[in-house]
């Protein structure tokens, strides 16, 4: 029988000098140099136990003179904390015995059945259950930790009815409401209602086979009311049976509104470019050249003076003149169009439509009455409109197109259709009329807005913006 | 003769007008002033027949002149002299009682005929002018005869109407459609407006009644 060189340290709790030895004698039969000590009371055990720590195995007899029974394995459990604890005794008693395993004891063997194998065995699966168990802790301590101590808030939601199973601390901190509150939760508490649906359609696509599940953006709002932006990343698994999915969020508040500002810097800069350029050409280039005019137009009642050649030359010129007069008004039109400061986004719109001579039918609705925009929304919404329109007159082919505004208590909503060719949304990369989308679509960021385009083809384009107003 | 009073805020092209009416005994500018207040302090010292003015001017410009004008002075005559062509610039000055409305690069000959008729009691508004109006008269009209309606539902309107119709839910008509429950409310508010119905109900009444759906 080949011996393993492994050592013990073991505390006998055993009151029966024979049984002692006889332990003592099978330990040393399977393990090499093994350190056994005896205590013959529960009191002497209790000393020996507080004493030292780093036993491996404590063996326990029944019937002690000051203890015994199902009082001696607690408290002796207590005072062995994570040593394994086996019990021997000639007790032959089978409820008792699995009585005591459910109290947390290792193994149970009958000294009558007693043998050095047997004993090793049983030494052995004790250690080794202990060696995992106490892994298993360490590794749910970790994973518990990761979740509980992350920086950022993270949960568990049902992907059946959408409530959330747990909540770590930072997603706690971060939307105000307590862990009980939110178990108390569901998706619908912390969306607004228009988001609600797009969320429940992303999480309707996971399924069994779904793993790392990238959410996205969303908008969530916090206990106080606030609306954050967050990008959401969801990992599925199964949890007590159902369909869950630990979700992890990060808020990209701070992000998206850094991106709305320097965007929103970047058009007003533009549009003051424009305006003062506009502005500088209506001034200054456009007076001198009507000045121009008015002081050579008088040579005009007197040209049968000049030779028919040079009279040919300066009626040309006084043409060319003219011409270049209308043309500065064009460009200073398109950088800027005044009407814009004096009669509003309606006004303007108004007249572009007035001077527009398309097969298109155009119809403008809006409820602004005599109110007026905020002079950046006003330039925005126009700047948005005549790409739309542009982009109607150049592609669509439509009949008929609609432009309608609608003023809200909080919000502004601009929604430009028409019935023409329409494309494919899916395929809008490179093309240059989808250029002009693009160009919608960081208008509509810099006043941190949302676009909504549709459309389909022969159906129509549909084009939806929404502004929110009283921002800070 | 018909004494005038030029409103511009630049002085060389006040002058290259002057120089228009040189010569001519039939006319005389009497005053002139760089802006709408210059022109209110002269107007208030004395009358002029004909107020010859630019709309876009530093300080007071034309429009408020003109607003000025219509209130204080509503027999007053006044002819626009501008760049600006665009048809809501016409009409609003039409609107405050202007009898004349000519670009400035319209040249000597138009401003003159200008002059004399609305000396005379006439009107006078240049080609441009009249085309914006007619523009936007043309774009009037043609809208209300394409439909019976006084402004027409969009297609996407009727769309959502009969969906309504149907009994569907704003959140069913927004997943058929492919669009968020926010522009569904903002498609009925529209129809609403428009229509002039207080309620959903009423609007499908008003649906039904014209075979809208």
């Amino acid at each position: 029988m080949g011996k393993v060189k492994q050592t013990i340290n073991a505390l006998v709790i055993e009151d029966n000098l024979g049984d002692f030895v006889l332990i003592e004698e099978y330990l040393a039969d399977f393990f090499s140099n093994p350190s056994v000590e005896n205590a013959k009371t529960f009191r002497e055990a209790a000393a020996a136990l507080t004493a030292r720590t780093d036993r491996h195995i404590v063996l326990l007899d029944l019937s002690l003179p000051d203890k015994s029974g199902e009082e001696l394995i607690r408290q002796v459990s207590t005072y062995s904390g994570q040593i394994p604890v086996i019990v021997l005794t000639g007790y032959d008693d089978l409820s008792f015995s699995i009585k005591s395993l459910a109290m947390g004891i290792s193994d149970y063997l009958l000294k009558d059945e007693l043998s050095p194998l047997v004993l090793y065995k049983s030494i052995m699966y004790a250690l080794e259950r202990q060696r995992v168990t106490a892994a298993l802790r360490d590794s749910e301590k970790r994973y518990r930790d990761l979740f509980q101590l992350s920086p950022q808030p993270m949960w568990v939601l049902d992907l059946e009815i959408h409530s959330f199973l747990d909540v770590n601390q930072s997603a706690i901190d971060h939307y105000g409401h307590s862990k009980e509150e939110f178990l108390a939760m569901t998706l619908a508490d912390i969306h607004k209602e228009e988001d609600l649906a797009d969320m429940k359609r992303a999480i309707a696509e996971v399924d069994e086979n779904s793993t790392v599940h990238l959410i996205g953006e969303s908008k969530h709002i916090k206990k106080n009311g606030e609306v954050i932006y967050v990008d959401l990343v969801g990992q599925v698994f199964h949890f007590n049976g159902r369909l869950t999915e630990l979700v992890l969020a990060t808020d990209i508040t701070e992000r998206k509104k850094a991106g709305e500002r320097l965007l929103s810097a970047t058009v007003t800069a533009e549009d003051n470019e424009r305006k003062r350029i506009a502005q500088d050409i209506h001034d200054g280039l456009q007076q001198t050249l009507i000045t121009a005019m008015l002081n050579i137009e008088p040579v005009l009642e007197e040209t049968d003076r000049l030779s028919q050649g040079v009279r040919e030359r300066f009626r040309r010129g006084y043409t060319y003149l003219n011409q270049g007069i209308n043309e500065t008004r064009n460009i200073a039109h398109q950088l800027m169009p005044k009407a814009i400061e004096d009669f509003g986004y309606s006004g303007a719109i108004r007249n572009m439509l007035d001077h527009l001579h398309s097969a298109t039918q155009f119809h403008y609705h809006d409820n602004l009455g005599i109110n007026r925009l905020p002079g950046t929304i006003e330039v925005g919404l126009y700047r948005i409109t005549q790409e739309a329109v542009n982009n109607i007159l150049k592609y669509s082919h439509a009949d008929e197109a609609f432009i309608q505004v609608t003023r809200a208590a909080d919000s502004v909503q601009l929604t430009i259709e028409d019935n023409g060719k329409g494309f494919n949304t899916g395929d809008r990369e490179g093309n240059a009329s989808h250029q002009g989308l693009s160009f919608m679509q960081s208008r509509v960021g810099s006043m941190g807005g949302t676009l909504e385009i549709t459309s389909e083809i022969g159906k129509g384009t549909w084009i939806f913006v929404e502004i929110p107003l009283n921002q800070d | 003769m018909v004494s005038i009073m030029l409103v511009d805020d630049h002085e060389v092209i006040r002058d290259g007008l002057k120089f228009y009416f040189e010569g001519l005994s039939d006319f005389a500018v009497v005053a002139e002033a760089s802006d709408g207040k210059g022109a209110i302090e002269v107007l208030l010292k004395q009358s002029v027949d004909i107020v010859i003015t630019d709309i876009s001017m530093p300080g007071m410009d034309g429009l408020e002149l003109m607003q000025y004008i219509s209130e204080k002075h509503p027999d007053q005559k006044v002819i626009a002299l501008t760049m600006l062509g665009e048809s809501q610039y016409v009409t609003k000055m039409i609107s405050l009682g202007v009898q004349g409305y000519i670009l400035k690069n319209a040249g000597k000959q138009q401003l003159l005929d200008a002059v004399k008729a609305v000396s005379n009691g006439e009107n006078y508004f240049s080609k441009e002018a009249t085309n914006a109006i007619i523009d936007a008269l043309a774009n009037k009209k043609k809208a209300k005869q394409r439909l019976t309606v006084e402004t027409p539902l969009s297609s996407r309107e009727k769309e959502v109407l009969k969906l309504i119709i149907d009994e569907m839910s704003n959140q069913e008509i927004a997943d058929k459609l492919f669009i968020s429950v926010r522009t569904v409310e903002t498609h009925k508010h529209n129809m609403l407006e428009k229509t002039g119905c207080k309620n959903i109900a009423g609007l499908v009444m008003y649906a039904i009644e014209r075979n809208l759906v």
